[in-house]
């Protein structure tokens, strides 16, 4: 009777106990089914309830799903399902926007190309840095007419506490700081940050930023302001010129809104390429990744910098200069800084 | 003088106390696992994610009277891949209660009813994501629970089955904002923290969330009062909001129980 009556529990147990086992995959069901049309309608729906520029740039995303879903069928191959979605991304016209898979990377690259460089790397390493520059971390930096020249190429390099001390301590009782970041193509917000923390002694607002919270075309979070504080460290206290191009990009336009705002520092040059959403990633049923700007940001005055933070005192690189191996734009932050 | 005086009849008091009420019957477990977890993070991947990880935890329980509860702490470290074997990392940890009410003893058979209590905070890193690769979530719960218990002898050995059964219905839950990890309330920096918990928090009912366990477990009973259990502990759990999270893990656990008070 006993035994009957344990029977009677320990069996459905068993029961429940071997369907469960090892099943956790049936419990989330089955992944997307990896077509065509559900990796384009995968990816214009997390576009549609998540990209942050939809309005600021006019864009009809509904008429560009007409546009672009006629191309998609069953037959496509990878290479041309590619092709239409990057083609569709490419109507964002933003640079933070990809589309990366195995055999190639989308993207937009309006923000430079259809402007001039401002910039020559020859002449900067022939008659600016020289043989005997500094190599600080990523910084590379010489000390020319009293004022340390500093280029540094991406935000995405790291530098310590320490490789900021040294250049501080470089720029110790000279003229003035120039920071050539043109080409810069950014990277680290947070690099940008630390740099442009040392040339301030207060709290700044440099932006405000808001994002993306919701479905609907205009649910985002309130604005934010964003403030660049003094280091806690060595600092400079001095004149400091930025210098940017249209190749300034993302963390490098963040960077130049941050010393545009910092009362003893000057924009030279061209204005930055923009890049002020800062982007999230996603992937889609085959395991491609993409990206797009989920956040939007705006100066103080209520200008977005999705285009670029204008220089200052705007100076191009002369080609006439530029023949005779002068930097235009270096040889104005120079003259700026030791008048 | 006086002072000596209040302290003697205060230890006399407590002493006459603890006489008087029976002695509780307290383990503390300690558990090692193995993993194995299938996910879905619509906010962002639409793929799911499986593979195993490592399960450690700590337990203090207690059976006094005719209630049996016990703490839980749960620690879970997991590696998972999609199927285009893109990868993705989870830190997972929980503070569980659980309370039975049994009608005579910790040791009678059959059905136990009672509740429980989880508190669990999952993080995961997608690091093919450069930026807002981080996700996590968020959930106190309260909800039912049964614990079948069946004590039996083999070989002259002592041994307990158990399961238990527990299935959240009330409580509240955070997920991250669409874009950001941080939930839409947080995402303001100078919110209070009420402030921004009101605005992020979501209620825990059945339909909007899920969150149901099972745990079939083996126990021997050694003569010192210490035990050595196995156990496997399915969890499935679906949080409803504005992006989707399902999440099924099952985990192979091994637990020393040592027991704290005497035979």
């Amino acid at each position: 009777m006993r035994k009957t009556k344990s029977i009677q529990y320990i069996l459905p147990l068993l029961l429940i106990f071997s369907l469960i086992i090892s099943c956790e995959q049936a419990f989330i069901g089955p992944d997307p089914e990896n077509t065509p049309e559900n990796n384009f309608n995968s990816m214009w729906n997390v576009i549609d309830e998540r990209y942050s520029y939809f309005e600021l740039k006019g864009i009809d995303w509904d008429s560009i799903y007409d546009e672009y879903s006629i191309r998609i069928h069953k037959e496509l191959n990878d290479q041309g399902l590619f092709n239409v979605l990057a083609d569709m991304l490419f109507e964002l016209h933003d640079g933070h926007v990809n589309l990366t898979s195995d055999f190639n990377r989308s993207r937009n690259w309006e923000w430079f190309q259809n402007y001039p460089n401002n910039f020559n790397q020859k002449i900067i390493d022939h008659h600016y840095l020289g043989k005997d520059y500094f190599v600080t971390g990523p910084f590379h930096n010489q000390i020319i007419d009293s004022v340390l020249y500093v280029q540094y190429s991406s935000f995405s390099s790291n530098y310590s506490d320490k490789n900021l001390d040294e250049l501080m301590e470089r720029a110790h009782g000279l003229k003035g700081v120039i920071i050539d970041v043109r080409n810069n193509g950014g990277g680290k917000f947070q690099n940008a940050y630390k740099l442009a923390a040392c040339f301030t002694n207060q709290s700044t607002v440099y932006a405000n930023e808001r994002t993306k919270i919701g479905t609907e075309g205009d649910d985002f979070s309130p604005w934010v302001e964003l403030r660049v504080n003094p280091r806690n460290g060595k600092q400079f206290k001095g004149n400091v010129v930025v210098l940017c191009n249209r190749k300034s990009y993302s963390a490098t336009t963040f960077f130049a809104q941050m010393m545009k705002h910092i009362p003893n520092a000057t924009l030279i040059g061209d204005q930055t390429g923009g890049g002020g959403g800062v982007p999230a990633f996603f992937e889609l049923p085959n395991g491609w990744f993409y990206r797009f700007s989920v956040t939007q940001t705006i100066t103080p005055h209520g200008q977005h910098i999705e285009n670029g933070v204008p220089a200052d005192i705007k100076v191009m690189l002369d080609k006439t200069d530029e023949s005779k191996g002068i930097d235009t734009i270096i040889e104005a932050a120079l003259n700026m800084l030791t008048e | 003088m006086i002072t000596f005086r209040k302290y003697f009849l205060l230890a006399g008091f407590l002493f006459i106390l603890l006489e008087a009420k029976p002695q509780p019957v307290q383990f503390f477990n300690t558990r090692l696992g193995i993993d194995m977890q299938a996910q879905r993070d619509e906010g962002m991947s639409p793929l799911s994610f499986r593979g195993p990880g490592i399960y450690f935890g700590a337990e203090y329980q207690r059976t006094i009277h005719r209630r049996t509860d016990w703490i839980e702490v749960n620690h879970t470290r997991s590696k998972l891949i999609n199927t285009k074997n893109n990868p993705l990392s989870e830190l997972a940890s929980s503070i569980k209660t659980f309370t039975f009410y049994h009608a005579d003893g910790a040791n009678s058979k059959m059905l136990h009813y009672g509740w429980s209590n989880i508190n669990a905070l999952t993080l995961r890193n997608n690091s093919s994501f450069d930026n807002f690769s981080e996700r996590s979530d968020y959930y106190t719960s309260f909800g039912p629970a049964i614990r079948l218990h069946y004590p039996f002898s083999l070989f002259n050995l002592n041994f307990s089955a158990n399961a238990i059964t527990h299935m959240q219905l009330i409580g509240f839950f955070m997920r991250p904002s669409i874009a950001t990890n941080a939930p839409k309330g947080f995402i303001v920096h100078n919110n209070s923290f009420w402030n921004a918990f009101t605005e992020s928090a979501e209620l825990f009912y059945p339909g909007k969330a899920w969150n149901l366990g099972f745990r079939p477990k083996l126990s021997y009973h050694m003569q010192s009062g210490n035990k050595l259990t196995v156990c496997y502990d399915f969890d499935y759990l679906k949080l409803n909001s504005i992006t989707t999270l399902t999440r099924a893990s099952g985990t192979w656990k091994l637990t020393l129980s040592a027991r704290l008070s005497k035979l």
